[in-house]
């Protein structure tokens, strides 16, 4: 518990040097918010009004702490192109991104972790091979290119998922789904590569182990011995990849999200910047950030649950 | 049993062995594509931007072997000579990366204590961010230009690179010769330049590799979603991009540069693990 704590308060600490990093680079610029909503047109009194009813003449301390004031009320002010308040804006957005990212965690955990130990198992037989081949490939190659390859095949070709756009439950289970396949295929394709070569390789490791040869030397059934022993202790690298992958799931759902025009965080994050819609993006920077820094703590708890050794370790890296 | 223990011995380190043959092949595909990119100027059949308006969106041709864009410019030329920024982008970005980080990761190696902590604290922040986002932040700020591109890129890689500048350092810091180098009295410079760096070149070179892949893909990734190289130029993630609205049309748009960039970063990446399990191959078994 005690652990627990100190991690929260360091993510604590992370996210305040964070949301003050996001802060003052984004206020670095000379062309500030009153300037995006004037244009290039405006005449220095309009504009000198206009950072006077925003707040932006205020010195920069005081700006930080009005802004981080809101945020921490779940107030993320107000977008400058889009003319309305961030907050409802950005919720319904990053729940339909939660709809792509969840389960390509989920199936991303299942396929990496048996395609790894399958592998593991068959070591150096075709089935290894093969699958350490196309690991390579799946991971060199990014995902926005199979998600063009994916949308050549299943929507233009076959013709039976849509390329893009979202659907919501109200539509109808099928049309929502539809929607959700392609991206999640494209991020799982590539993200459980990871997991996968980890497994195999941890889990090829422990299969040399003594326990396990103790363990098959008590007669334990194979399975048992693949199950319990082997894959248990394999697990512990598994969730570090599956932690990193976090941060390559946000950047592929970035992508992803582009490439099928789905209206989640990702898109969001990409349009208010080539809006240069600073409070928003820096509404979306942050939200996600934050997610990140907990799913991480996530992992680490997971890992700790996996290895009680280092339990009431410190930083696991 | 008697098996068992043969493939024991087999783990056991042999260093000095010859690489194996994925990386030659890997070198000979990356030495390739590097000519190619070289040569595009006079290789490519046509020019980057030559348009043949009559001709767009036609397909794979003997006038052009890759078919042609949405404004009948020929798409083998312009993968060709996209190679160059591509690989151009990546180089910077990890020269730009290691250039920071090594010294950040040897000092922090060296002087331990509160160096060691202000500095690895300090890149936590920076690796808190999910690398995309912290690229997108830094170039929300900046003119769009493929060159900050790259420096964008080199500097979020930063603090992977020097983790392992540093572990290595601390690793190394305990070996004799440094205690022997340190008890002979010998310069600080001395120490870092001729004791400690050339010992931490081979995990350099091998992390340099591996960052090389990665700028080549983020590098892609910023000009699909349109913060990277800006067109006309020709650039893979920027033809990509292009081909998302044709693919119904024109799907050699998008396979023909997804194909090279697929073949270029399976090339480095390759070569980089043939070139860790080359230089260490202990570390390379797990």
């Amino acid at each position: 518990m005690i652990y627990v704590a100190k991690r929260l308060g360091y993510i604590a600490a992370i996210l305040v040097a964070m949301s003050l990093l996001v802060f003052l680079v984004t206020h670095a610029l000379p062309e500030n918010t009153a300037g995006v909503i004037l244009g290039e047109y405006a005449t220095p009194e309009t504009r000198a009004a206009l950072e006077h009813k925003l707040g932006l003449d205020l010195p920069i301390s005081v700006q930080y702490l009005r802004w981080a004031a809101g945020f921490l009320h779940g107030d993320f002010g107000q977008s400058v192109i889009l003319e309305q308040p961030i907050t409802p804006i950005l919720w319904p957005a990053l729940g339909r991104s939660a709809l792509i990212a969840i389960p390509t965690l989920l199936l991303v955990s299942v396929v990496g972790i048996s395609i790894g130990v399958a592998a593991a198992v068959q070591h150096d037989r075709t089935f290894d091979r093969i699958a350490t081949i196309s690991t390579y490939v799946a991971v060199s190659v990014p995902e926005f290119f199979w998600g063009l390859l994916f949308i050549l095949v299943f929507s233009s070709y076959f013709k039976w998922l849509p390329t893009s756009g979202a659907a919501s439950l109200g539509d109808g289970v099928w049309p929502m789904l539809s929607h959700l396949i392609l991206p999640v295929a494209t991020l799982t394709f590539g993200l459980q590569a990871h997991v996968s070569r980890m497994t195999r390789s941890s889990t090829v490791e422990a299969l040399r182990s003594d326990y396990v040869r103790a363990a098959r030397a008590r007669g334990m059934a194979e399975r048992t011995v693949i199950l319990r022993h082997a894959l248990r202790n394999a697990m512990l690298p598994t969730i570090t990849v599956l932690a990193q992958d976090l941060g390559f799931l946000i950047g592929g759902i970035v992508a992803v999200e582009t490439v099928f025009a789905y209206p989640g965080i990702g898109r969001l994050l990409v349009y208010s910047i080539s809006r240069h819609d600073l409070p928003l993006m820096e509404a979306v920077i942050l939200v996600v950030t934050a997610i990140y820094c907990i799913a991480n703590l996530a992992a680490d708890l997971l890992y700790g649950w996996f290895n009680p050794r280092i339990r009431y370790g410190r930083s696991l890296d | 049993m008697a098996d068992r223990l043969t493939e024991i011995e087999e783990v056991v380190p042999t260093r000095r062995r010859g690489l194996p043959p994925g990386v030659i092949l890997a070198a000979g595909v990356l030495a390739t594509i590097v000519l190619a990119a070289t040569l595009s100027r006079w290789l490519a059949p046509f020019p980057a931007d030559q348009m043949h308006i009559k001709e767009r969106l036609t397909g794979p041709s003997l006038t052009y072997w890759a078919g042609t864009d949405e404004y009948g410019r020929d798409v083998f030329s312009r993968t060709l000579i996209g190679a160059q920024l591509s690989l151009l982008l990546g180089f910077v970005a990890t020269a730009i990366a290691l250039l920071l980080a090594v010294p950040l990761g040897l000092a922090a190696g060296y002087c331990r204590g509160w160096v060691d902590e202000l500095t690895m604290r300090g890149l936590d922040v920076v690796m808190s961010f999910p690398s995309l986002l912290f690229v997108l932040l830094i170039l929300s700020v900046l003119p769009v230009s493929p060159m900050l591109t790259a420096a964008a890129i080199g500097v979020v890689f930063v603090p992977h690179v020097a983790r392992v500048a540093r572990s290595v350092t601390l690793g190394l810091m305990s070996d004799d010769f440094i205690v022997a180098a340190h008890a002979r009295g010998e310069r600080l410079s001395y120490i870092l330049f001729r004791e400690l760096l050339p010992n931490l070149w081979p995990f350099i070179v091998v992390e340099g590799s591996l960052r090389f892949a990665f700028a080549i893909l983020l590098g892609a990734v910023l000009s699909f979603l349109g913060f990277g190289v800006q067109p006309p130029a020709a650039d893979w993630g920027l033809m990509l991009s292009n081909a998302r609205d044709f693919v119904d049309d024109a799907p050699w748009m998008a396979i023909v540069p997804g194909i090279a960039m697929s073949l270029t970063v399976i090339a480095v990446s390759l070569l980089g693990e043939g070139l860790r399990q080359h230089l260490d191959p202990a570390a390379a078994q797990s």
